[in-house]
């Protein structure tokens, strides 16, 4: 695998050769964000990822998941040859236990939202760990805990530090003056996220406003965006566009995303596979400084990610 | 049956007078509402500048003629092709319960729509196309099980909801099938009046055009359809022919829209009662030569007012006009059926 990727891969991994060969912490017990004390008894070597967190932080940990589940049947492309000889454990709304079993898995680590209601059954297979995953705080203190969890803790810190520092260093660089939106597409619905979503969070740092403001509900955690539609979109008019759907097929040609001025000026963009589950250590770097590229393009120069990961212009369907 | 003509003892003139202006009335002030209000602006008293204006330069004229005015036109056409066609559905299988998707149309269209999305990869813009051919698809196994019994309004109602039943079940193999898009598949299948262009409405509109000009000029065969079968056929009426003549009149009418909006559920079964309730117990509630056009503007007006309610944010955010059509229309058969009206 070419570019960005291979070479964070390939750092991340000589990282943290050192680091395993120098301690055995274990056993170690984790709180994860259920609040449960979970204790792992040895260094996991056989890691089920229910989303791409957790396959993430293995590869980021120059490891490899036993397995790892698939969004909208789709793996995360940008993890690349990574995932090469995990095994395929299905959606990660209901996961293939039996090959969970048969895999002899020691450690699951999953989506609370998607994956708590298979917590018992889990509990009786191996360690599970539970992460919000929703904001950059939650991914900041999901990789400081996956990675202890993994025998790692310093690594896990360290992963945090350099990428708070790169925040700050792209946010000094940042001049301002741009409005964005992030929006996740299925069929013709149009649903955006508030500011406290990552990758939505991120536009704050890098001084972009987001048209679609806070969420009017801060208590309620898990409200990410809500749905809008076509003609709000366009009264919102931000100056770029990001795009996920995870569903295949094309743009519909529907006459308001024309009229956007991202549209017109080549500012709208379909993202990656990174964009849905951006909270490990190698998926929110990929997308911060993509995001700062497509933002600033003349300040940020654009990440070498390879075709399938780089985010493209939207084309209509004919 | 008995002819009603003005003037005569038995027009209910001023009822059906007051049912019509009551319609018009409801889809009036709800198009008004729609074209009024949104994201972009919200003001009467704009509108005529937006209507009038060019879409090219102007926003607001662009919001209104390209996204607003379809909608509208959307909602009125489906409202009217389902009220119409669950009138029929109701006269030709003698079931107050009837509706379109007892022709299979439903459930031929969805799983058509279905497939061509999840399987195929088909553009969103295909799916009209796909949807139409899928529903007469579904209609044709209904009436062709039906056949064999000359079309007996039983044999009728229990093809169509076997082919109901079976296209839904494809469905959910389809989408079993490929997981890649459960969600989207699921935000088609609420069914919704958003997003909707001048190209569905221009699709859309001579097949609704042509199912209510088809069943408004041959409704008094409807009528004879509500006798039983042998006095049916004293009246001179080849039965079998005509109950499929109009299963096929619902299957037009109601195929364009399923494959448009998805499956809008309640409206064709709610409509028809409903003009019938308005209508009175007067006999020209039973004739579908009245019946017909005013479950037509009563369904428009239906399917306007959950429209409106849909997008005016009153629950707090915009929702799928499918959802809102299974609260109002659910409400008003519970109402219907507390004044055992059905």
């Amino acid at each position: 695998m070419q570019g960005i990727v291979c070479v964070l891969l390939a750092a991340l991994a000589v990282m943290c050769v050192p680091g395993s060969a120098v301690a055995d912490p274990y056993p170690v017990t984790i709180v994860d964000d259920r609040n449960v004390a979970v204790t792992i008894e040895a260094r996991p070597q056989r890691i089920s990822s229910l989303g791409a967190f957790a396959a993430d932080m293995a590869a980021s940990l120059g490891a490899e998941p036993m397995g790892t589940t698939t969004y909208n049947g789709v793996r995360a492309l940008y993890l690349g040859d990574a995932l090469d000889g995990a095994v395929d454990l299905g959606s990660m709304l209901q996961p293939n236990l039996e090959l969970m079993t048969e895999n002899r898995t020691d450690l699951i680590i999953g989506m609370r939202r998607y994956t708590e209601a298979h917590a018992d059954d889990f509990g009786r297979l191996a360690p599970y760990l539970a992460y919000e995953l929703l904001t950059y705080e939650d991914s900041k203190r999901a990789i400081a805990s996956a990675a202890a969890a993994m025998g790692h803790e310093e690594k896990g810190a360290r992963f945090n530090t350099e990428f708070e520092e790169l925040v700050v260093d792209h946010a000094a660089k940042a001049p301002g003056g741009v409005s964005a939106v992030f929006i996740w597409l299925w069929q013709d619905a149009l649903f955006a996220y508030y500011d406290h979503p990552m990758p939505a969070s991120f536009l704050g740092a890098l001084k972009v406003r987001n048209v679609m403001g806070p969420s009017p509900n801060p208590l309620l955690h898990e409200n990410a965006g809500r749905p809008i539609s076509y003609e709000e979109l366009l009264a919102l008019d931000p100056d770029v566009l990001m795009i996920y759907r995870a569903e295949g097929n094309s743009y519909p040609d529907n006459p308001a995303l024309r009229r956007l001025n991202a549209v017109r000026n080549n500012r709208a963009f379909h993202v990656g596979y990174q964009y849905s589950q951006p909270h490990g250590p190698i998926a929110r770097e990929l997308v911060f400084r993509e995001m700062s590229h497509l933002f600033y393009p003349e300040i940020f120069a654009k990440p070498d990610l390879g075709e399938g990961i780089a985010a493209e212009p939207i084309s209509f369907e004919q | 049956m008995k002819a009603f003509r003005p003037g005569t003892p038995h027009w209910p003139g001023g009822r059906i007078g007051g049912t019509v202006l009551f319609g018009i009335g409801i889809c009036a002030g709800c198009s008004l509402f729609l074209l009024s209000f949104g994201s972009m602006f919200a003001s009467f008293g704009r509108l005529p500048s937006a209507l009038f204006g060019n879409a090219e330069t102007s926003d607001a004229a662009f919001v209104v003629q390209q996204l607003r005015l379809p909608r509208v036109l959307m909602g009125l056409l489906v409202g009217a092709a389902l009220g119409t066609a669950g009138a029929m559905m109701q006269a030709i299988t003698r079931n107050p319960l009837g509706d379109p998707s007892l022709t299979g149309v439903t459930g031929g269209a969805a799983a058509a729509v279905v497939f061509a999305f999840v399987l195929v990869g088909a553009p969103v813009g295909t799916l009209l196309i796909w949807g139409t051919f899928g529903g007469m698809a579904g209609a044709t196994v209904t009436f062709a099980l039906a056949r064999q019994t000359n079309y007996s309004p039983v044999h009728l109602t229990l093809a169509g909801m076997a082919v109901s039943l079976f296209c839904f079940a494809l469905i959910q193999s389809f989408m079993l099938a490929n997981s890649q898009s459960l969600n989207s598949t699921y935000f088609w299948l609420i069914g919704n009046l958003a997003n909707r262009t001048w190209r569905d409405v221009s699709l859309v509109w001579p097949l609704v055009a042509g199912g209510l000009v088809a069943g408004i000029v041959f409704a008094n065969h409807l009528n004879i359809l509500m006798f039983d079968e042998d006095n049916a056929r004293a009246r001179g009426l080849a039965v079998a022919r005509w109950r499929l003549f109009f299963g096929m009149v619902s299957v037009i009418l109601t195929a364009g829209c399923v494959a448009t909006c998805g499956p809008i559920s309640f409206v064709g079964l709610v409509a028809p009662h409903i003009a019938r309730q308005a209508l009175g117990t007067h006999r020209a509630a039973a004739d579908h030569r009245i019946l017909l056009p005013v479950a037509a503007l009563l369904g428009a007006a239906i399917m306007s007012l959950t429209d409106t309610i849909a997008v005016s944010r009153l629950l707090g955010s915009e929702v799928p006009t499918g959802l809102l059509s299974i609260v109002v229309g659910g409400v008003a058969f519970l109402v219907l059926f507390k004044r055992k009206s059905l």
